[in-house]
């Protein structure tokens, strides 16, 4: 049956948790999660608020209102969130069905993990399944993983300059095991641009980690 | 007066000139360069690696670019560091080509790790006794090869002769402290190379771009203390301690700055390149109070000294451009130098006009990959939009590794002719 209370009351919890976290208030969010928990509010539903905070903080993020701080921020809330509502789920509920699969790596060569790292926590964040092969990664361990894994995007990683001929040979590597088309490619980094793209022979490229999830929910989104 | 010595003099008075922000006789031409001179003549088989651990024979490279290209400095960035020092205290922070075991080719230059060395609770211990923290936490995280030295202490409760020194005769502190003062010998040997090298480039003609360098305190905690990402969580959770963290780091910069108050350097500048202070990293009001502040301080004072900071930003400062002009219009005009790796140049020397000097413009990606004549329209556009009345020196948008050899030739000639010309 029906019933009113309740069912403005979790609307209500709800929009408290979506602020919450949004303003990254740690102690309220998990507070009202376990309120709400106790009340016997479905974790499904807990789990979506999560998710329409992060759209929120996506917003303020493109709004500059917020900053790669914030956005980490808010993620590794949402992370804490998921950690306690998935074991209460079922084994339906509990499934995520991801957008998509995303291979990505530090190429051969370049040992920095700082921008990749980004990018993996930013394509996680937008529902996105990532395979993170690592710094310094060679061109094998790349065709391994679009074989095995069978991704819709790989992104290679490099800060360096002197690495984009590792990302033209990563992607000569896959065109030759006759992997390249099934895969959309992008490069990023600090100094990665068009020209940069052209060289290598990638589909796209960025500079900035959230071209990555742009350019993921073009291809596969 | 030799020919190098007046060409030396030159240089350095086009520089000034456009520093100073008064029209030069040329637009001076220094681009950064990190590999580009062994890039540019493999025969002498120089490499990064090279360049750590045999610096005279990395200097060739360096010497033969000079005397190519006649920049009008010597902004060689890739000759100061020790290959030999790094294997002897094993920094935690970077790998370096030569290093036992790096995946790194000798082609590659040093790269850098984040490893968290200051964990999130200990701002106030870093700030509260900063000889301690650094001596028995931060050197032994961030030096593997000084380990030991984390059980240094003074005993205070037994003072009698020398018992409160017991301490250092444990063997792991003895260790480190032995491969401290072998650490200082041949650190010494290697910066009397390195002054040799300034020296040498000197007597050829060619002033150093800097004479000292420094980092926003900012940037010191994020690049070395917390990393990056520890730094991000800090913005939020902690943005007072990383305020109190910036004053002190810039109260012990400006020290180190006023012992060279009087030092007889043959440029007064010091280089800061900016790290973590680019668009969407930081928002505008932790950029203006966590960020610059401290670091407007050092700037401020070392004005007043008079010397020279030249700022190099790194990364897109779109958003950050009007904040700094404001802040810069604190000083008298021509106090600094700004570096841009990207942006609309002709706006910047609008935006920057009257108030300090502007480098940078030619993409590095441009250089490596772009035809020639794109090198040429680049620079053609760079002179006629920034050159006039001074505050311009052209360089690349980065510190240079790669290029076609075409394309250097076409960015010194044309700024070489159409620089003067104009």
């Amino acid at each position: 049956m029906y019933d009113a209370v309740t069912h403005y009351t979790s609307l209500w919890m709800n929009q408290e948790l979506i602020d919450a976290i949004a303003e990254l208030d740690e102690e309220k969010a998990l507070r009202i999660m376990n309120q709400a928990l106790a009340e016997g509010t479905p974790p499904l539903e807990i789990l979506n608020a999560g998710q329409i905070a992060m759209s929120v903080v996506g917003e303020r993020f493109e709004k500059q209102e917020y900053y790669l701080a914030e956005l980490m921020m808010a993620g590794e809330l949402l992370k804490q969130i998921s950690d306690i509502i998935k074991p209460k789920m079922n084994a339906s509920e509990a499934e995520v069905n991801p957008k998509g699969r995303i291979v990505i790596g530090t190429v051969r060569g370049d040992v920095h993990n700082i921008g990749k790292d980004i990018v993996v926590f930013m394509l996680e964040m937008n529902g996105y399944d990532v395979y993170d092969l690592g710094v310094d990664v060679p061109e094998e361990a790349f065709l391994k993983a679009v074989r095995e894994i069978d991704p819709g995007m790989v992104c290679l990683s490099g800060l360096l300059t002197t690495i984009f001929p590792v990302f033209r040979s990563t992607i000569e590597a896959l065109e030759k095991a006759g992997l390249r088309n099934r895969v959309k490619i992008a490069v990023g980094g600090g100094q990665v641009d068009e020209k940069v793209r052209e060289y290598t022979g990638a589909d796209g490229y960025g500079s900035l980690a959230v071209t990555a999830v742009t350019l993921a929910n073009q291809w596969m989104g | 007066m030799s020919k190098n010595q007046t060409m030396y003099e030159l240089r350095l008075k086009r520089f000034e000139d456009a520093i100073a922000l008064k029209e030069p006789d040329t637009t001076p031409v220094a681009p950064w360069v990190d590999g580009l001179p062994y890039f540019l003549y493999p025969e002498l088989g120089v490499t990064h690696k090279t360049a750590l651990y045999d610096h005279a024979k990395a200097m060739e490279a360096h010497i033969r670019y000079h005397r190519e290209f006649e920049p009008d400095a010597n902004c060689t960035n890739s000759m100061f560091l020790c290959g030999k020092a790094a294997d002897f205290l094993e920094p935690t922070m970077m790998d370096w080509p030569g290093r036992k075991g790096t995946p790194l080719p000798d082609e590659s230059i040093y790269q850098m790790f984040e490893i968290e060395h200051m964990r999130a609770d200990e701002y106030d211990e870093l700030i509260g006794d900063y000889s301690k923290f650094i001596l028995t936490k931060y050197l032994p995280r961030a030096f593997k090869g000084l380990r030991g030295i984390e059980n240094f202490r003074i005993d205070p409760s037994v003072c009698i002769m020398n018992l409160p020194l017991t301490p250092i005769a444990a063997p792991d502190v003895q260790g480190a402290l032995t491969k401290l003062i072998e650490y200082g010998r041949i650190q010494a040997q290697a910066d009397e190379v390195f002054l040799k090298f300034i020296g040498g480039m000197i007597d050829l003609g060619f002033p150093p771009i800097f004479a000292a360098y420094g980092e926003s305190p900012f940037d010191v905690i994020s690049d070395y203390f917390r990393g990056t990402m520890g730094m991000l969580y800090d913005q939020v959770e902690r943005p007072e301690k990383i305020k109190e963290a910036c004053a002190f780091f810039a109260d012990i910069q400006i020290e180190k700055y006023v012992a060279m108050k009087d030092a007889p350097l043959p440029v007064r500048r010091v280089f800061f390149p900016l790290h973590k202070g680019m668009d969407g990293f930081i928002s505008d009001e932790q950029y203006r109070d966590l960020y610059w502040a401290p670091f407007h301080r050092i700037l401020a004072r070392l004005i007043d000294m008079g010397y020279t900071p030249i700022i190099y930003t790194e990364g897109s400062y779109e958003t950050r451009c009007a904040f700094i002009r404001e802040k810069l219009l604190e000083f008298p005009p021509g106090s600094c130098m700004i570096h841009f790796e990207s942006g609309d140049f002709a706006a910047l020397k609008k935006m920057f006009q009257g108030i300090a000097c502007i480098f940078g413009g030619v993409p590095m990606q441009m250089l490596e990959y772009a035809e020639k004549d794109k090198i040429v329209d680049r620079v053609k556009y760079l002179i006629d939009n920034c050159a006039a009345g001074g505050g311009y020196v052209l360089d690349a948008s980065g510190a240079i590794e790669i290029a076609k050899r075409e394309n250097i030739e076409a960015m010194f000639e044309t700024a070489r002719t159409y620089g003067k010309a104009r």
